[in-house]
């Protein structure tokens, strides 16, 4: 049900994730952050299975963390997706209840990012099966099924960061319109060479605004 | 024999003439078979990479209704005390609202055993951070402490959904944590099979600017639906308060007297 | 004597001493010098960087090294145990956040550091850490502190402290000098202050030594080299005039 969609620019990569928190039928919260700042420059936006994927995504930020603490440096973008993957698939192959039974069926859908001087913008696509990809957009959830038509019509190899968040505004309008599933909020954080910045939220009312100006 | 089974004795009984084993048995070896008695961790933790299932899908009793949320005057927390084993009321007077430590309070929902003696663990660690640490445990901390139990015991049928208040130099914290490894912290949560029902008069009538009086008001009108609409919610209701400085219970009524005083309320049968 | 009852950690001498967390704590004395001060507002850590080889590259010598965003870590005495220790301690650093999600305080990762020392002191098969350490770091509430480990496990809190070769040298210039106003030090005083401590205790011709800021929420910054000359220089005239002062009142 939660919907994660990732845009990787020239200089940038932006990614918006959905708040909403559900436990069966009730929606426990409506203002859950899920894109994790694991960095100065690195991103991680997470959906799966609640435990699982908090529990993930601690361990490998504190672990990135624990590398930059030891070295001096950053893990670099490609590496960082790397690392995850590994422990994604190690996981997967282990007959530990906590990956075996639950995650390998339907958790982690992960996207990664960072920006990083020398290599530029990353985005690493990772899913719950350990396949990692780099990619120019992305999205995890049944909301992203409507939205890679969009990416395909808007984005181009020159994107700026304000196309960047219209693209996700007429995502999110498509999904509030067609997803059965009501998600009403979406936060939106950019990473670029001044670092992450965390972009206004689009919510259902901001796409009143938006819609009655368009 | 299940202090037996507790303290890890019973797979080394099984295996050894009693009579015999006495004279034979080194210190380390009775360290080792009572183990458990010094980690509480190690408590039917799975052994790793075979994980044990055949017990997994037992019938746990389960059923009630707790909720807890923030407002001005601290944090409120409510629960019922019927504790129910399939179709069976096993008791009425169980306190689902266990005090931690001086500064956090919890609620508890699902296997009541399961949720009873990690409360103590939970106790335990909390008053040995105390020590260690020489500040209180944060409630973050606390919750933290859950995740990590629920995920050593993943898939062993561990269920537990907790709501742990308390308070900080930072402010009043609640969290949600349960045996899934959730933890999320929030201003208003209900648990149970009765959430739904609690959160239907929780949720409109809430405001963060409550009095006191106001919001012990409402989280005994909540529960009081709670226990109209679900069989497995009644008993006394339990309320306590968070404050700052301590946490104390502000009242324990009978669902009964709050039937008798919010459907009148409710209904205008006078 | 001591060759019976220095052969295992864990065999007291008949006068009460642990031979080899002794001999540890002689490893320390011959490590090269360190020192750390705490002003109310930064942490300020000295090293000296002894190297005899014009070849040799400097830069891959690094004793001062971070355990967590907030807290340094300087040390004197054998430079490959202490790999093993940091490595541990920052370990350490980042799985307190994980469980308890807040920074460690420096309190608590200096009683770690101890504790394992201590560990290593009362074990079989094992040789005590060849290590005194000055950790100093800033509390949640933005408080500074200095802490320093010996080989045994004991730990102790200072405004102002020195270890390894020249320590005790060092210690007592830091006592009769400046001893009650480092608590108002601004940041250029304390760095000198401390230059000045390293220099009191070693001969040095050029900078032969690292030293390190650290402030409440900013990120390490290493003192340049060019400052460092600088530094040196004003106190080597400051020397002099000091020389000179108390050779006049003599000839009088």
């Amino acid at each position: 049900m939660e919907t994660l969609l990732g845009i990787k620019g020239p200089d940038f990569v932006m990614l918006a994730a959905d708040t909403t928190h559900a436990r069966s039928i009730i929606v426990m919260k409506e203002d859950q952050n899920k894109i994790h700042k694991a960095s100065d420059n690195l991103l991680i936006s997470t959906t799966g299975e609640s435990g699982d994927t908090e529990q993930f995504t601690e361990f490998i930020s504190k672990n990135i963390a624990l590398y930059k603490m030891r070295n001096g440096y950053d893990l670099s973008p490609r590496a960082a997706a790397h690392f995850t993957r590994k422990n994604l698939a190690d996981y997967l192959r282990s007959r530990t209840p906590y990956q075996g039974l639950h995650v390998c069926r339907w958790v982690c859908f992960r996207i990664h990012q960072r920006y990083d001087e020398t290599d530029g913008a990353e985005l690493a696509f990772i899913d719950y099966l350990a396949n990692a990809k780099s990619l120019n957009h992305a999205g995890h959830g049944y909301g992203a099924m409507f939205c890679s038509s969009i990416y395909d019509r808007y984005w181009h190899p020159n994107i700026t960061q304000d196309e960047a968040y219209d693209i996700f505004k007429k995502c999110i309008v498509e999904i509030q319109k067609r997803l059965v599933v009501n998600l009403k909020n979406f936060n939106v954080s950019v990473v670029d060479k001044n670092g992450v910045r965390n972009l206004e939220p689009i919510s259902a009312q901001s796409l009143t605004d938006y819609n009655a100006s368009s | 024999m299940s202090l037996e089974e507790l303290c890890g004795l019973k797979a080394f009984l099984k295996t050894t003439n009693w009579s015999n084993s006495m004279r034979q048995i080194s210190e380390h070896d009775f360290q080792e078979i009572t183990s458990n008695f010094n980690n509480p961790y190690r408590l039917m933790a799975p052994v790793p990479g075979t994980p044990d299932l055949t017990n997994a899908s037992l019938k746990i009793d389960h059923g009630t209704t707790a909720l807890g949320f923030v407002y001005q005057g601290g944090i409120v927390l409510c629960a019922d005390s019927r504790s129910s084993s399939g179709i069976n009321v096993t008791t009425q007077t169980m306190d689902k609202i266990v005090p931690v430590s001086s500064q956090i309070v919890g609620t508890l929902a699902g296997g009541s055993a399961d949720c009873t003696y990690w409360y103590r663990v939970l106790a335990r660690e909390s008053r040995l951070h105390e020590l260690r640490y020489k500040r209180p445990m944060s409630v973050d901390a606390a919750a933290k402490m859950i995740c990590h139990v629920s995920e050593m015991h993943r898939g062993t049928g561990l269920n537990m959904g907790m709501l742990l208040a308390g308070y900080s130099p930072k402010g009043p914290s609640l969290v949600y944590v349960d045996s899934d490894g959730v933890n999320i912290s929030g201003k208003r949560f209900s648990v149970g099979s009765g959430a739904s029902n609690a959160l239907g008069i929780l949720d409109p009538m809430y405001r963060f600017d409550l009095t006191d009086e106001e919001a012990f008001d409402l989280a005994l009108q909540s529960l009081c639906q709670a226990t109209l609409c679900d069989a497995s919610t009644g008993g006394m209701v339990v309320l306590h308060h968070v404050g700052p400085a301590a946490h104390r219970i502000v009242r324990k009524v009978d669902c009964m007297e709050l039937h008798k005083k919010y459907s009148l309320d409710a209904r205008n049968f006078s | 004597m001591s060759d019976r009852y220095d052969r295992a950690v864990t065999i007291y001498s008949p006068d009460g001493h642990l031979l080899q967390v002794e001999y540890a704590q002689e490893a320390v004395r011959r490590g090269s010098t360190a020192v750390g001060l705490r002003t109310n507002d930064c942490i300020v850590v000295g090293v000296e960087k002894r190297s005899s080889n014009p070849l040799f590259d400097e830069r891959s010598m690094r004793k001062i090294s971070m355990l967590d965003n907030h807290v340094v870590m300087t040390f004197a005495g054998l430079t490959a145990d202490a790999r093993v220790l940091i490595s541990r301690a920052q370990a350490e650093a980042q799985s307190y956040r994980l469980n308890f999600e807040r920074p460690v305080t420096v309190e608590y990762i200096t009683r770690f550091i101890a504790q394992m020392k201590q560990n290593y002191t009362q074990s079989n098969g094992r040789r005590p850490f060849g290590l005194s350490c000055l950790m100093g770091g800033f509390d949640g509430d933005g408080k500074p502190h200095l802490y320093q480990t010996e080989p045994s496990g004991i730990y102790y809190e200072w405004t102002g402290s020195s270890t390894g070769r020249a320590g005790t040298t060092a210690r007592e210039y830091m006592e009769k000098h400046a001893g009650d106003t480092v608590d108002s030090m601004d940041e250029q005083t304390a760095v000198k202050h401390v230059v000045r401590t390293l220099m009191s205790g070693t001969e040095m011709s050029e900078p032969q030594l690292d030293v390190a800021v650290l402030r409440f929420n900013q990120p390490l910054r290493m003192v340049e080299c060019q400052a460092l000359d600088d530094h040196m220089r004003a106190i080597r005239g400051e020397i002099e005039a000091e020389v000179k002062t108390r050779l006049v009142p003599n000839k009088l």
